[in-house]
C-alpha cells in the first residue's frame, strides 16, 4: 500500500498487554490484538483487564487505538468477549477508537483475510492521524 | 491410484519438533524494498526532485523521526502474538 506523501513511517515498540498496565501512552498510537480463552483474558493480558475494569473515570483520555480480536465461533457464549470488552471499556474511559474493532474467528474460513482487511483500514487511518504524534522538528 | 486394488490401511508414526521456537522477520535496512508505482513529491518538498525527497526520507528515518507506535498483544495460544508481530515489522515501512 502506498500513501501519496512521504511519511517516515513508524516505529514499533511491542509488548504485553500486562506490560502497558499504569501506563498506557497518550502520546502515540496503540494496536491491540487479543483474545478470550473461554471468556476469559489471555495469561498476558488478565493484569490489563482488571486495571481498566477498575476505572470510574475518563482516565483513558488521550489514548487513540485500535483492536483486533482473535476469537473461536466453537466457543459460542464467549465468542471475542474479552476483545469486544477492552474496546468497550477504552472507549467507556475516554480513548479514542482509530478503527472499528476487527474481529477474526479462527473456526471460519476467513480468519487471516479478516485480519488482512483490518490491517488495511488500520493502516489507511494512521497514515492519515499518524503524523500529529511525531515529534518533527518542523 | 497405482494399486486399483488398494484398500486403506492406517500407520501412526512419531514426530519431533521444536516446542516454543519463535523467530521475528524484520525487514533488512540494507537490502532494495519492493516498490510498487511511483511516489509523489510531499506538499511541503514540491521544490525539491524526487529523489531529494526519497534521500530526506531516509535521512529522517535514520535521525529516528518515525512515529511511535505502540503494538500489544494478549496472546496464550501465539495467533495474537503473531499478528502483533506483523504488524511490528510491517510499521516501519509503512508509508515510505
Amino acid at each position: 500500500m502506498l500513501t501519496p506523501a512521504p511519511h517516515p513511517g513508524f516505529k514499533a515498540t511491542i509488548s504485553t498487554l500486562d506490560n502497558a498496565v499504569g501506563h498506557l501512552p497518550t502520546s502515540e498510537p496503540i494496536v491491540i490484538i487479543t483474545a478470550s480463552f473461554e471468556g476469559e483474558p489471555a495469561d498476558n493480558a488478565g493484569r490489563f483487564v482488571e486495571w481498566i475494569k477498575g476505572m470510574h473515570g475518563s482516565e483513558m483520555q488521550g489514548v487513540a487505538f485500535g483492536l483486533f480480536g482473535c476469537g473461536n465461533t466453537d466457543w459460542v457464549t464467549t465468542y471475542q468477549r474479552i476483545p469486544k470488552l477492552i474496546d468497550r471499556v477504552l472507549v467507556e474511559r475516554g480513548a479514542e477508537r482509530l478503527v472499528d474493532l476487527g474481529e477474526g474467528n479462527a473456526a471460519g474460513d476467513s480468519f487471516f483475510e479478516a485480519f488482512d482487511s483490518w490491517e488495511a483500514r488500520l493502516w489507511e487511518t494512521l497514515a492519515e492521524v499518524g503524523l500529529p504524534f511525531a515529534h518533527c522538528p518542523e | 491410484m497405482e494399486d486399483p486394488s488398494y484398500t486403506v490401511e492406517l500407520k501412526q508414526s512419531l514426530t519431533i519438533k521444536p516446542d516454543g521456537f519463535y523467530f521475528h522477520a524484520t525487514p533488512r535496512a540494507s537490502a532494495p524494498a519492493l516498490v510498487v508505482g511511483t511516489k509523489t513529491a510531499a506538499p511541503a518538498s514540491q521544490s525539491q526532485s524526487k529523489s531529494d525527497v526519497h534521500a530526506s526520507a531516509r535521512d529522517s528515518n535514520k535521525d529516528g523521526v518515525k512515529v511511535p507506535l505502540h503494538v500489544l498483544y494478549g496472546s496464550n495460544t501465539g495467533s495474537s502474538e503473531a499478528f502483533a508481530q506483523r504488524i511490528a515489522s510491517a510499521a516501519s515501512g509503512k508509508g515510505e
